[in-house]
């Protein structure tokens, strides 16, 4: 059997075939990040780029998928390389311990970049990283029961640092989150990625869909 | 002029209003004039969450049919007939 076998009929061969040649960046490896890294390894992507510079710590364990207690201490990157490598060992993994500022060198064959950071900041420099290499951002964000999704495409929609304008500055709270909703918003930010890859149906671009788990509402703004 | 506010996430949930709808007589307010509006009508003190000294706060986005208002004329937008005004602290977290 294909590992593939339940995508064919969704995605077609062109689209397994477009997947396994692209490449991409997930822009932290947490509560997002591991969903949309393992949603994007299980779907057959050829290549991704993982940058994160923290460790695994055990209030992680309440929602961030590919690690398990083993893992405690650990560079995140490496926890979630060994684990999504466990799913397929044909992936090609590359891993960055960095803090990710607008400086970073993005990979000449990345396609897409995944925000999967949380901070505003770190959020704006990946928004000035897309820009510069002229790649789609699929941006998510979350806060306790809700969040917000949209896909940035540069020269097409707002930028990110336009549409949360004014959210630049640092908030040290601790964010609260359930595993139910960084999950969700994590595979919504995956399926975008392969939407985009492969060029199939419609994309959150130039429309930001607010999730509000605690009323069960998904609501779509359009985006001037 | 009517136009339609919505309120998003913890807006939503702290006013415990999602959609307010304003209809008045004047041909255009801006969006001061409208959180005063919002203010008298629903009841409840949010203001200070969106606006200081006069300014808009950083902190709350609101999008008049779907661009920042900090893009357009900050507090002073101009809102008209049939405009959608949508408020939300949007999440951070990753």
């Amino acid at each position: 059997m294909n590992l593939y076998a339940r995508h064919i009929p969704l995605l077609g061969k062109e689209g397994i075939k477009k997947l396994k040649n692209s490449s991409v960046l997930v822009a932290g490896i947490g509560g997002l990040g591991t969903v949309v890294a393992d949603i994007l390894v299980r779907t057959g992507i050829g290549e991704l780029h993982i940058v994160d510079y923290g460790e695994v710590d055990l209030p992680d364990l309440n929602r961030q998928i590919l690690y398990y207690k083993d893992d405690l201490g650990k560079k995140k990157v490496y926890a979630a390389k060994q684990k999504l490598k466990w799913i397929r060992e044909d992936v090609v993994i590359k891993t960055y311990t960095d803090y990710i500022d607008e400086n970073f060198k993005l990979p000449e064959r990345v396609r897409v970049i995944v925000d999967c950071l949380d901070s505003f900041k770190a959020k704006f420099a990946v928004d000035k990283i897309a820009v510069k290499y002229n790649i789609p951002l699929v941006h998510a964000g979350l806060n306790g029961f809700f969040g917000q999704i949209t896909t940035i495409v540069p020269g097409e929609t707002p930028r990110l640092c336009e549409i949360l304008y004014g959210m630049e500055k640092e908030n040290k709270k601790i964010i609260p989150v359930l595993g139910s909703v960084s999950t969700l918003l994590g595979a919504i930010q995956a399926l975008e990625v392969v939407k985009l890859l492969c060029g199939k149906g419609n994309t959150l671009k130039g429309k930001l869909l607010i999730v509000d788990l605690l009323d069960m509402s998904f609501e779509t703004v359009e985006l001037r | 002029m009517k136009i339609k506010v919505k309120f998003f996430t913890l807006l939503k949930l702290y006013l415990g209003i999602e959609e307010y709808e304003v209809e008045l007589d004047n041909n255009s307010i801006t969006v001061n004039q409208l959180l005063d509006i919002l203010e008298e009508k629903i009841g409840k003190k949010f203001t200070f969450k969106l606006r200081e000294g006069g300014k808009l706060k950083k902190g709350v986005i609101i999008l008049v049919n779907g661009k920042n208002v900090f893009h357009i004329n900050g507090i002073n937008t101009i809102i008209k007939d049939g405009d959608v005004i949508s408020m939300f602290p949007p999440g951070g977290g990753g």
